[in-house]
Parts: structure tokens; C-alpha cells; sequence
């Protein structure tokens, strides 16, 4: 199925033309995207390492991730919607370059990651909070920090790779 | 905006007529150690991996002091609990941002050298790291103080707090701009 016509009229867009034509559109835009997922990475990094008994070992886990969570979700969002914007001026641009679609699928391995941990081995925080995480939370923190770490290098590569796979 | 972009122009002019840079970048630019850099596959998006890491740790471990003074968390630690917590994470972030910005622009040096955000950004990294050292003396020297400041969430302590927290975002959107500066 030919998508083209979907994403010119995406590139088309108010909005998204914006981003592309204006002089500041797309770096500004990309600055907010940079520092949203430098906060996304750094508070999962606080409770991964936690998680991992590396750091943090004297506080809650259930403090820690009070302390980070609400920063983490909040940093997504505005990543989500700046890294939309970012998309939409290129968007078929991205569409053929794999290292997109390899950011995109981490991003959704983390997102899994993170909702099988809280669904599962969070059911038994009780036992763990001050102390020493069991086995499952280790490998939920390190698969994290190991996405995330991949996350962030497909997205420096994307910025090597954009418009060679035209 | 106006004022920045034509500042950076005049930044940019003066780079380019009155100092030796360009000529030292383009001799820079010779030499094996920024050819092996430069012709290494996927040195640079490494390089900026690693340096994007140390930037977001750093950024994060500021934002935490800046929460806790603010109260609004960590609120089960002391303020010198949350210092010497995340105190270390920037100094350790500096030095690895410090090492793979440096081997970055070894490896591009006409991007970095005749770039005035570049430039800029050089002056304010080390402002921002004589602030850090100054905060941690002071915080240090008046823990009682500044943990009574945090607690009552006086109006100084927050100031100076959002005030560390704005430089070093604006040190990340000069990071992020030396890619879109013309030079």
C-alpha cells in the first residue's frame, strides 16, 4: 500500500510546516525533545539502579519511584508530542529509515517491560522495599537501562541516517 | 529570538575574521587522531550516545536537588542526603561530557571550532561548574540553613535552584544547536 500521499498531507499540515520552513522550528522543537528524554532516561535510571542494588540503596524503592515517576510520564509526554512534531515535518522521510522503526519498537519493548514489572513482581513490594530486590526486579531494571541506552543511540543514529534510505 | 540569532551572527563573523580558529581547525582537522575519529564507523553517534547519557544523568541529578529544595521530592531524605546522593553524579557527568566532547570535536573540528554556540556553550559549562562547586561550599559551610530554607520553602533557595536548573538547560539547547549553526 502506498503511504506517500498520507504522509505529504502530514508534511503538508499548519503545523508540521511550521516546524519544517521556520529557521528555529525544527531545532527548537528538537532541543525539548532532547532534554524530555534526557529526564525520561535519567529518572529511569535512578530506579533501574536502585533496582540493580547499585545506588540508592538506603531509600524505599516505593519513595524512589514517587520521587521519579511522576517525572518520568510527565518528560514522555511532552518527548511524545515534541518527538510527533519532529516526525510530522518529515514523516516520510523517517517512514524509510530503519533506525526509526528500530527507536519505536525499543520504546515499546521498555513500555512492556515497565507494565509487566508493575503488574507482576510490584505485587510483592512489600516484601523488598527497604531492602534487597529480587531476582525479577534486576532483570526488569537492566533490560530497561539497557532499551533506553539503545533507545537514545538509534535516535543519534537517525540523525546520521535521515534521508539516505530516500 | 532576534537578538540571539543576530548575536550569534556577530559571534559567528568575529570567530571567522579576527581569530585563528578556522585555520586551527582545518590544521586540527589533519591530523591522524581526528581522521581516525572522523573515518571510524559509528565513532560519532557513539560519542554522542555516551555524551547524551552523561548530559541526561547530569540534567536529572541537578532537577532532583532542585525538587528537593522545592519540597517536592525526596522529602524523606535531608537536603544533605539528597546532595550527597546526587552531588557526585554531576561531577562524574561533567568529566565524561568533558572527555567525549572534546574527542567529538577532535573529530568534526570545523563544526565545533568556528561555531559560536559551541563557543558559548564552552563559556557557560565551566559557569555553570564554578555554581555547582559554589553551592556545594555554601550548602556544605550552612547545611542548618539551607535545610531550614528547603523545609519552609524559602523564596532565595528556590530562586537560586530554578536559576542552576535554567543554565543547564540552556547549555543543552546551545549542545543541540551547534548542529543548526551556520559556520
Amino acid at each position: 500500500m502506498d503511504l506517500q500521499p498520507l504522509w505529504d498531507k502530514i508534511e503538508l499540515s499548519p503545523i508540521a510546516d511550521w516546524v519544517s520552513s521556520s529557521p528555529i522550528g525544527f531545532p527548537n522543537v528538537e532541543v525539548i525533545h532532547v532534554i524530555a528524554i534526557c529526564i525520561v532516561f535519567g529518572t529511569v535510571t535512578i530506579m533501574d539502579l536502585r533496582l540493580l542494588g547499585l545506588a540508592s540503596g538506603t531509600d524505599r524503592v516505593t519513595s524512589l519511584s514517587r520521587d521519579t515517576l511522576t517525572w518520568t510520564w510527565g518528560a514522555f509526554l511532552v518527548a511524545a508530542i515534541s518527538g510527533s512534531l519532529l516526525w510530522m515535518s518529515k514523516a516520510h522521510v523517517y517512514m524509510r529509515d530503519p533506525w526509526f522503526y528500530i527507536k519505536m519498537s525499543l520504546i515499546v519493548v521498555a513500555g512492556i517491560n515497565m507494565a509487566i514489572f508493575h503488574a507482576v513482581t510490584w505485587k510483592t513490594i512489600g516484601h523488598w522495599d527497604g531492602g534487597k530486590p529480587p531476582r525479577a526486579a534486576k532483570i526488569a531494571g537492566l533490560s530497561s537501562l539497557a532499551l533506553w541506552i539503545v533507545v537514545i543511540f538509534s535516535a543519534r543514529v537517525i540523525g546520521f541516517t535521515l534521508g539516505v534510505y530516500e | 529570538m532576534q537578538f540571539i540569532a543576530d548575536m550569534m551572527l556577530a559571534l559567528s563573523h568575529w570567530i571567522q575574521s579576527s581569530t585563528p580558529l578556522p585555520g586551527f581547525a582545518l590544521w586540527l582537522q589533519k591530523q591522524w587522531y581526528s581522521d581516525i575519529i572522523a573515518k571510524t564507523h559509528y565513532a560519532i553517534p557513539i560519542l554522542q550516545t555516551i555524551h547524551t547519557l552523561a548530559v541526561a544523568m547530569l540534567i536529572t541529578a541537578v532537577l532532583m536537588i532542585t525538587l528537593r529544595v522545592f519540597m517536592v521530592a525526596g522529602k524523606e531524605r535531608t537536603l544533605a542526603q539528597t546532595l550527597h546522593r546526587f552531588l557526585p553524579w554531576i561531577w562524574w557527568c561533567l568529566l565524561v561530557c568533558f572527555i567525549t566532547g572534546w574527542l567529538l570535536a577532535l573529530g568534526e573540528p570545523p563544526r565545533d571550532m568556528t561555531n559560536p554556540a559551541f563557543w558559548t556553550k564552552m563559556v557557560f559549562v565551566p559557569i555553570a561548574a564554578l555554581i555547582t562547586l559554589g553551592i556545594q561550599g555554601t550548602m556544605t559551610k550552612n547545611l542548618v540553613s539551607w535545610e531550614a530554607a528547603a523545609t519552609h520553602r524559602g523564596v532565595v533557595a528556590q530562586v537560586l535552584a530554578v536559576l542552576f536548573f535554567l543554565l543547564w538547560l540552556t547549555i543543552m539547547a546551545l549542545g543541540r544547536w551547534i548542529a543548526y549553526v551556520n559556520t
